[in-house]
């Protein structure tokens, strides 16, 4: 008895004939018809900001409009379900105090995120310093940066990081300058040293004729004179600007003599002091 | 047989052309092409055009592939694919109102073009003589990089010797301030000059360029009906960005360094 019940109830017929096939029926076409439809107006909505702004403005369109959108399918979803529109609502007040309080630090995350869409400090395919991690930028979401390092690591830096701590964007302009702190022997002539310096800054390819390079004298350090070297090159140009320039001014310095010093120290040894002198007189 | 005319090359032949300091094979093998570049620290050579000469032993050659037996090319001069500046050797002041052509040897590119197929299919450009890199503009966050030249900026051309690897680009400079205008350095947009041969030469369109004093962008033009009435200049290369009127930009320069805030 039990199972011809059993057998009744799975039917076709009867499930056909129940209210519950066309509400599954109108979600299923909801969500077919509506996931095509963010895809689509998404990848539009992105490849039309992308033409007119950039790659990091085009991204968040695209987030946008898909979330906004699927937010608006879950929503029409529930309601297709019977679920009531402004309980729903409440319902939503309620677990986003409880969430907020729960989520303190998403929620930093997402308002630091914000600020710093608005603010630009960087963009897709900038290269970064933040303390000790230098990689170039993947992606600026709402909770964290994605950052891939040049060993092609992942890194994932929270944007309340961000927001706190200093940040060095090394491609935001066409040129940089390269930094080189040298040391030469007391003994070297300065003059001599920054004239062999000129020449080898201006016969090397990678280096800019202007800005002029900036090579001074700074200073005389513990043991040696402290010279700057400052040369101007093309951002993409930094790696065989170094690979040339630092072999190039050994090589230089070699065949002119001139000594670059490791740190010492000079000892002088003292003559042995002599007794006090002490005179013994007759009573 | 014109240096820039089409020449033939048989499949496992090496074709070798030499132009100011630059040396530049092209081998044919049965479906391929391939070309080998080196620069010179020699002084400028006299031209040798397609003349069969082997390639050094273990270069590397950069290989096209053509898809087809028989091989025809030719070499084409292009302007440099970046702005080129050019620096006056000694220091030249502009005074109120004056006006003067000058002239900028401008070392030229090599392209390398497939004429067996139509349009010519373009191999590669090479540079005649690599200039250095610069930057031009007002500071060192906004402008452009460049080549690097210098000029003697010569008033007439009487006495001089053609140099084969440059093309000889008239600046005509007009000082429509109110101040003299000590000019630095004349920033050359060469993606809108064409290249003419006149006179076994070759020459761009002139460059007209007028200063209107400080802060305020200078009025470029580039004319290409300068040469004398009659003459029989022929293009040899057409310019890759076409300009129609006057350009209102920065093209002239008096900042002396950018470097001296440390």
């Amino acid at each position: 008895m039990n199972s011809e019940t059993t057998v009744e109830t799975l039917s076709i017929d009867k499930l056909l004939a129940s209210e519950a096939v066309p509400i599954i029926l109108r979600i299923l076409v909801i969500i077919i018809i509506g996931l095509f439809l963010l895809k689509t107006v998404s990848s539009l909505s992105a490849r039309i900001v992308k033409n007119r702004s950039s790659p990091q403005n085009a991204m968040l369109t695209r987030k946008m409009v898909f979330y906004g959108g699927f937010s608006l399918l879950f929503v029409m979803i529930l309601q297709e379900l019977g679920f009531s529109l402004a309980a729903l609502l409440g319902a939503a007040g309620i677990a986003g105090i409880a969430l907020g309080f729960a989520s303190q630090t998403s929620l930093s995350n997402v308002i630091s995120g914000i600020f710093l869409i608005s603010e630009k400090p960087f963009q897709i395919d900038d290269i970064i310093r933040v303390g000790d991690t230098v990689g170039m930028v993947l992606s600026i979401d709402l909770l964290s940066v994605k950052l891939r390092k040049f060993d092609n690591t992942f890194v994932r830096i929270p944007n309340e990081s961000l927001i706190k701590s200093e940040l060095t964007n090394i491609t935001r302009f066409p040129i940089r300058r390269f930094d080189l702190d040298l040391s030469v022997a007391y003994r070297e002539d300065i003059k001599k040293v920054t004239e062999v310096l000129h020449d080898i800054v201006s016969k090397n390819k990678y280096a800019l004729e202007q800005p002029e390079p900036l090579i001074a004298f700074t200073g005389f350090g513990e043991s040696a004179l402290k010279i700057f070297v400052g040369v101007w090159f093309s951002k993409t140009d930094f790696m065989v600007l170094r690979e040339t320039l630092l072999p190039e001014i050994k090589r230089r310095f070699e065949e002119e003599g001139i000594e670059i010093p490791f740190p010492h120290r000079t000892l002088y040894t003292g003559s042995v002091t002599n007794p006090f002198p002490v005179k013994m007189v007759d009573d | 047989m014109n240096f820039w005319d089409p020449v033939d090359i048989e499949p496992g032949c090496t074709l070798f052309w030499q132009i100011g300091t630059l040396n530049l094979w092209v081998h044919k093998t049965e479906h391929e092409l391939s070309v080998y570049h080196e620069e010179t620290d020699n002084e400028p050579a006299p031209l040798i055009c397609a003349e069969t000469k082997t390639a050094p032993p273990d270069v590397r050659w950069h290989r096209w592939t053509i898809g087809q037996e028989k091989g025809r090319l030719r070499l084409k001069p292009v302007m440099p694919d970046r702005p080129v500046v050019v620096r006056p050797e000694n220091d030249l002041t502009l005074c109120v109102g004056a006006e003067g052509v000058f002239y900028a040897r401008i070392p030229f590119w090599i392209a390398v073009l497939d004429t067996c197929r139509t349009p010519e299919n373009l191999l590669c450009e090479i540079p005649a003589k690599s200039l250095s890199n610069t930057w031009f503009g007002p500071n060192t966050t906004t402008g452009s990089l460049c080549y690097d030249m210098q000029t003697s900026a010569r008033r007439s051309l009487e006495g001089v010797e053609p140099v084969e690897h440059r093309a000889l680009c008239p600046v005509k400079m007009k000082n429509k301030s109110q101040a003299p205008f000590d000019f630095t350095r004349v920033c050359i947009h060469t993606a809108h000059l064409n290249i003419y041969s006149y006179k076994n030469r070759l020459w761009t369109s002139r460059v007209d360029l007028t200063y209107r004093g400080e802060g305020k962008q200078d009025i470029i033009s580039y004319n290409d009906n300068w040469f004398a009435e009659g003459a029989e200049a022929q293009i040899v290369s057409e310019r890759k960005l076409r300009v129609e009127g006057k350009l209102f930009r920065r093209s002239l320069d008096s900042l002396k360094s950018l470097s001296n805030v440390f």
